[in-house]
């Protein structure tokens, strides 16, 4: 994956989107951020509609960070129709969520998740995490190039 | 003179009797000769004899098998007339023929086979030799006994029969000495005469002459009637003739041969006084045999023999020449005896002696010590008991007690006005006929106790409301009470026997047949619910339970239950348990709603805490320099304190996490699950403290994740609690005993007082100041839970400044 394919954050709180930008950016990620609020824009988004239609502006997403408890579509929903769609089903996907539970984190991963962070509540440990996530994913990973539209 | 010596007598003649013998000889007619040896063989009684032709162990076999089955074929042909009632009857007949005809081997066998054929046949329940009641019991006893008795009388006088021909076997060889001496008259021990037609008495050998003189004549004289007349009727008839004459204390037989070309008669005798002795005893031991058989036959067969005593024991008291009986019968509900029967009493002296009590004159004195009581001379008897039959005026009086199974029943006696003794053999026949009353009588009581048993039993289940039935011990229904005919509208028993099962509600029926075939199988009581068509066709609930029964002594006969309408209750308990599970239902989501409410607080508060904390830390991190030194202690008490409820959070978290959730046991090898949990803990590892691991520990049943919170939570607090400067050391154990496996977490730490032991593992409980040691209160309450959920216990030994000791019980795993 390429420093100019995106990153694409599910992410419904302001304050997380913030630490989220903070710690990439603490981290060293130099891939864009697209943001996007809730799970009906998420998966709008990766099927270019509506807003999301014009690949330019918003172009395929190289790996999607994912929360769960989402408005309008629950994060899980998103993940099993990312799955189970033609296009995306083989994108990185890495839930980060304040969830600690067993059953979310069970389900998550039968559902196809890459990986599975609890949000810290430290923002160092945030920007910690993003480095890891960093090397792990950008540099030394092997990944799949996006989709085209 | 010469002498003669016969060769097979040796009895002698002298040359002038012989002349005179052969004189007689030579008049001889041969020809009546053959007549008087004929009729003297008749005289022996050869017919007695005949029953020896059914001698030989195959003819009794082949008798006994015969009349074995005819008995059958009778009884069979009599069983549209009587049913299964007198099943032994024609068998007990059969015995009592081959005890007549046969050795005592045939009766036997007859009355074995007999008692197999009676049982299987017609005793119910058919076909099976299984003695199903009581009453099946005594008829058995009865006809055992009856049979024995018969089998032994009959063997005794066959015996005394057998004797008798080997006596006149003798008798014959005598009277083939008596052919041979009849050429030497004066040698014949028997009398030898000749009478002319007129009655002279031309002759007689000296034995005749010695029986004439009891009739005080000599030789030449003319003989006394009736012997005169039969010498003419014998003469002008001209055939051979013969006669018992009773001359003084003896019995002659005599053959009188006519010779009417000559004249005169002659006259052989044969003294025959001891033959008619035996005879007359063996008359007598039949009539007893035929008494004995005849009583124990009718008290056997009568449904009452209590009403056929009297006709009974008048005949037995006719046969033993006695003048009266008395016949009580014990009362228990006055301990006093009743005259039942009597005979040669005036109805006065009845009156006088109905009531008699136990212990009063010889009678209740033979009850009270349940023995023979006999007494002689009563005339001359000081006995004060004996005054009663004194003034009857008996002489001799016996009386024997009538007991059955150890139990006075009353008594029987009988008494002579002019005898002074009765014979051993009698008193024999008295308590044999006492013995036969007492089992006919015994058997009649039992029946009767039965049969009121029975019939308490039956008014009993009948006025019972609910429903009782009774069962064979082959699984058919033989009985219901009125409350299940009247519950499903049906008359007789025939109606519900075999249909029952056709009333049950068709989605019961085989659960309802299953368990009742299993339970009868297993011979175990059960206890079931199931819908049966009422008499107004609708479908009604009952409880149902049966046991087996058993005899006493422990045979299956057959199951007994009792059912009660519970449709209402059903009814209501179905519409209970529907509200129940309706109710429930409502609540798991009302708790489900509650739980996922909270959880969804508790997990939202954490975001703007995390907030709080997060930027708080930025802030301390890029703007501190523009704070005072108030302003950064006031940032880094927000941030401890937004760590403090976001632990807080976390651990209501987990707590409600192990409280709500499933926790399935499983194996748990604790050896390598604890080492892991030290490999993957930071804080339980390196420099921060030592943890040592005793032995292998064994395999536990319990839930991973829950048990994993257990163990990192009290290694936590192990860690956690120990004073300063002191290095954290840990041991951990674990032992069983029996089905348990202990584990132990012992630590250096500061220790916990004996008071506040107790309450460590409750929620929100804290021992320490924040300031000294951080915590929520809520890992030991997590700890608790987590066991508890698991079936096991945690508790602690503790000392403060000693360390503790934390104990958890689990299961151990099965191997």
């Amino acid at each position: 994956m390429t420093s100019s394919t995106p990153i694409l954050l599910v992410e419904d709180d302001d304050n997380d989107i913030f630490f989220f930008k903070r710690a990439t950016e603490l981290a060293g990620v130099e891939n864009p951020l697209r943001i996007v609020k809730d799970g009906q824009e998420a998966t709008d988004y990766l099927e270019g509609k509506g807003t999301f239609s014009d690949r330019e502006q918003h172009p395929s997403p190289g790996v999607v960070v994912l929360d769960l408890n989402l408005p309008r579509k629950h994060g899980l929903e998103v993940l099993k129709w990312i799955r189970q769609s033609q296009h995306w089903s083989t994108i990185p996907i890495i839930i980060l969520t304040s969830s600690n539970s067993e059953i979310d984190v069970t389900v998550a991963y039968r559902l196809g998740c890459n990986s599975y962070f609890v949000k810290p509540t430290d923002p160092d440990l945030l920007v910690e995490l993003m480095r890891l996530l960093k090397d792990y994913w950008f540099r030394w990973c092997r990944l799949l190039p996006p989709p085209s539209s | 003179m010469h002498r003669y010596v016969c060769e097979r007598c040796h009895s002698q003649a002298t040359s002038e009797n012989l002349n005179d013998t052969n004189g007689y000889l030579n008049r001889f007619d041969w020809r009546n000769a053959s007549r008087i040896l004929a009729a003297l063989s008749s005289m022996s009684g050869a017919k007695t004899f005949s029953r020896g032709d059914l001698r030989g162990t195959w003819k009794d076999t082949a008798v006994a098998l015969g009349l074995v089955a005819l008995g059958l074929v009778i009884r069979m042909a009599m069983t549209p007339l009587i049913g299964t009632d007198f099943p032994f009857v024609t068998f007990f007949l059969g015995t009592v023929y081959a005890a007549w005809r046969c050795r005592w081997q045939a009766s036997v066998m007859i009355m074995i086979l007999g008692w197999i054929a009676a049982h299987w046949f017609f005793i119910p329940p058919i076909h099976t030799l299984a003695l199903s009641s009581p009453s099946t019991w005594f008829g058995t006893l009865g006809f055992f006994a009856s049979c024995i008795a018969v089998i032994t009388l009959g063997e005794r006088l066959r015996r005394q029969n057998l004797r008798l021909r080997e006596e006149l076997d003798e008798r014959r060889r005598a009277e083939d000495q008596l052919r041979q001496s009849a050429q030497f008259p004066e040698q014949n021990p028997s009398p030898v005469m000749r009478a002319s037609a007129n009655g002279e008495l031309l002759y007689c050998n000296p034995a005749g002459r010695k029986l004439i003189e009891e009739w005080k004549i000599g030789v030449g004289q003319t003989i006394g009637e009736p012997f005169r007349s039969w010498v003419a009727d014998v003469l002008s008839q001209k055939q051979l003739s013969q006669q018992e004459q009773q001359i003084g204390d003896k019995v002659y037989h005599f053959v009188a041969a006519p010779f009417p070309d000559l004249g005169y008669v002659n006259l052989y005798g044969r003294d025959i006084t001891k033959k008619r002795a035996m005879e007359h005893v063996t008359e007598r031991a039949l009539e007893k045999f035929h008494l004995l058989s005849d009583v124990s036959s009718r008290l056997l067969t009568s449904e009452d023999p209590q009403r056929i005593i009297n006709e009974l024991c008048t005949r037995v008291m006719q046969h033993l020449g006695c003048d009266n009986f008395l016949n009580y019968l014990f009362v228990p509900e006055r301990h006093a005896m009743r005259l039942n029967a009597s005979a040669g009493i005036s109805p006065e002296d009845v009156r006088k002696i109905e009531w008699l009590n136990i212990g009063q004159s010889l009678c209740g004195r033979s009850a009270q010590q349940q023995c023979p009581v006999i007494e002689y001379n009563i005339q001359e008897s000081d006995d004060p008991q004996a005054a009663t039959l004194l003034s009857f005026g008996f002489k001799s009086y016996a009386c024997h007690p009538l007991m059955a199974a150890g139990r006075i029943l009353g008594t029987l006696s009988f008494a002579s006005k002019t005898r002074d003794r009765f014979t051993e053999e009698e008193l024999n026949l008295m308590a044999r006929i006492a013995d036969q009353v007492a089992i006919a009588l015994d058997r009649i009581r039992s029946a009767e106790a039965l049969r009121n048993s029975e019939f308490r039993f039956r008014a009993m289940a009948d006025a019972s409301p609910a429903m009782i039935w009774i069962t064979d011990p082959e699984m058919r229904f033989s009985w219901f009470n009125k409350a299940w005919h009247s519950f499903v509208g049906t008359r007789g028993d025939e109606d519900l026997r075999e249909g029952w099962i056709d009333r049950v509600h068709p989605d019961d029926a085989e659960r309802c047949r299953s368990i009742f075939a299993r339970s009868f199988e297993k011979r175990e009581p059960y206890e079931m619910e199931y819908r049966v068509r009422r008499h107004d066709e609708e479908y009604r609930w009952i409880f149902d339970c049966g046991t087996p029964m058993a005899d006493p002594s422990g045979d299956f006969k057959g199951f007994i239950g009792s059912c009660i309408d519970v449709h209402e209750r059903h009814v209501q308990r179905d519409e209970l348990e529907r509200a129940v599970r309706e109710r429930t239902g409502q609540l798991q989501d009302s708790v489900a709603e509650l739980e996922s409410f909270s959880y969804s607080i508790a997990h939202d508060m954490r975001a703007p805490l995390r907030a709080m904390h997060g930027f708080g830390k930025i802030l301390m991190q890029e703007s501190a320099g523009h704070l005072g030194e108030d302003g950064k202690e006031y940032l880094r008490r927000i941030i401890v304190s937004a760590q403090r409820l976001d632990a807080l959070i976390q651990d209501v978290l987990s707590y409600s996490r192990i409280a709500r959730s499933e926790l399935p046991l499983e194996t748990v090898e604790l050896d390598s699950f604890i080492r892991d949990i030290l490999v993957s803990y930071p804080d339980f590892s390196g420099g921060k403290a030592r943890i040592e691991v005793k032995d292998k520990l064994p395999s536990v049943l319990a839930n991973g994740a829950a048990l994993t919170q257990v163990v990192s939570n009290l290694l936590g607090n192990a860690v956690k609690f120990v004073p300063k400067d002191v290095f954290p050391q840990i041991e951990i154990g674990a032992e069983t005993e029996g089905s348990i496996v202990r584990l132990s977490f012992r630590d250096n730490g500061i220790g916990i007082d004996h008071e506040s032991q107790a309450r460590i593992f409750q929620m929100f409980q804290r021992l320490n100041r924040a300031d000294l040691y951080e915590g929520t209160g809520i890992g030991l309450a997590i700890v608790r839970k987590a066991v508890e959920r698991m079936g096991g216990s945690v508790y602690v030994e503790s000392e403060p400044g000693k360390g503790s000791i934390f104990y958890v019980e689990l299961k151990a795993a099965v191997k």
